[in-house]
């Protein structure tokens, strides 16, 4: 059978009436001018200007996954997930939070998802701690008062905040994550998880006081 | 090291530890480098792949004859097209093709009947609404047989109602078989 050859043209999801909705003058403040003219030509059918998107976002964006699961493997799938379900998602973007508020919202859900899913499931595989962990202060003050030797300290370490961060449920975790490790503010995490804002600080007050526990040995 | 711990014992005893300075530490897992070899190549697969209408079953479907459609139109004609196929209402028949979309007999494509299948909007985590399926065939100035395949499906998620679509394009030199080619 001789087929013909059509035009390659990166068509994609989201061509809804959503697709030619362009971003709210209000909104545009809340995004970088960069993410803006890319997500507006993703939205235009440009593939490259979403892969742009995926390579300035995808390591903080994996790095949010990784906390929450500590797992390095399923974080790298789920970064993935959440990227493919952004851009079948991205004519459907309108502006009103920024782009990473946005995506950040489907890498956290995708990851709850994932989590309530396989609850009775999970293992840690964690990733490397760089060098630099040697001069934070925190470490050095447990590391004067530990007879251990400095690799087996952070080992241990490192296993503890993963192991105590897998107690707290999965929102718990999200905003402890969010706020703590990745330095969102109240407001940006209440975009992210679709809650006020007196709600996220209220789960990050109980979050900490059930870590506080848990880590007691260290703060001793 | 003496001083080392003099400095860290002093500063212990007038700053405690506290759970965000344990927290903290935890910005310094990195992912291995290597972890994003090929990331690029698999999400561009990845979300190719996510845009390909899957097989479908039975049902429902809407013969609109594009007579004017042709490679040489721009996407945004097609696109438009799409839309107000996906802004239609569904005509029910109750016949049903049972059929990998690559092997749809032209022959009999007045009486093929499609369906946005449930199963779809459970891959998507959420709740079928409603959906289209529309299939169009004409033949070219090259006596090529082509034709496309608007998919359009609604569904609901914990959080809102989503509307996704796909566009697929078929083309033959035979009115037996045509080949779809998913955009």
């Amino acid at each position: 059978m001789r087929c013909k050859v059509f035009v390659s043209y990166p068509f994609f999801m989201g061509l809804s009436k959503a697709t030619s909705i362009p971003l709210q003058e209000s909104s545009k403040s809340l995004a970088s001018d960069d993410d803006i003219a890319l997500v507006t030509k993703a939205q235009q059918g440009d593939l490259d200007s979403f892969d742009a998107l995926t390579l300035k976002h995808r390591d903080r964006l994996m790095s949010v996954i990784y906390n929450m699961t500590s797992n390095s493997e399923d974080a790298a799938d789920l970064t993935q997930e959440a990227f493919v379900k952004a851009f079948r998602s991205i004519g459907r973007f309108k502006g009103k939070s920024s782009f990473f508020t946005w995506l950040y919202r489907i890498g956290v859900n995708v990851t709850l998802s994932h989590l309530q899913k396989n609850r009775s499931r999970r293992f840690f595989s964690l990733d490397n701690l760089s060098e630099e962990v040697n001069q934070e202060t925190a470490f050095e003050v447990l590391a004067s008062r530990s007879k251990a030797d400095r690799g087996t300290l952070l080992n241990e370490l490192q296993e503890k905040l993963n192991e105590a961060l897998q107690k707290l449920s999965n929102k718990h975790r999200a905003i402890v994550v969010l706020f703590e490790i990745e330095g969102h503010s109240h407001k940006q995490i209440s975009e992210i998880m679709k809650c006020s804002e007196g709600t996220v600080r209220s789960r990050l007050h109980y979050a900490k006081q059930q870590l506080q526990g848990y880590l007691s040995e260290y703060l001793k | 090291m003496k001083q080392t711990n003099t400095k860290s014992e002093e500063f212990f005893e007038s700053n405690p530890l506290t759970v965000e300075d344990l927290l903290r530490l935890k910005r310094f897992e990195q992912p291995n480098p290597d972890s994003w070899d090929g990331f690029q190549a698999e999400f561009r697969r990845k979300a190719m792949e996510s845009v390909v209408v899957e097989p479908v079953e039975s049902g429902t479907w809407r013969r609109i004859v594009l007579r004017w459609f042709a490679p040489t139109f721009g996407m945004g004609a097609i696109a438009a097209a799409l839309l107000i196929f996906t802004g239609g209402s569904l005509i029910d028949s109750n016949k049903s093709l049972t059929s990998n979309s690559s092997q749809i007999a032209l022959g009999n494509d007045a009486d093929t009947l499609l369906q946005v299948s449930s199963a779809v909007a459970e891959s998507r985590d959420g709740e079928f609404v409603d959906g289209a399926i529309e299939l169009t065939f004409a033949d070219d100035v090259d006596g090529v047989v082509t034709g496309f395949m608007g998919k359009s499906i609604r569904f609901a998620s914990d959080e809102a109602t989503f509307e996704e679509s796909t566009l697929t394009l078929f083309a033959s030199d035979s009115v037996q078989q045509v080949n779809p080619v998913t955009f």
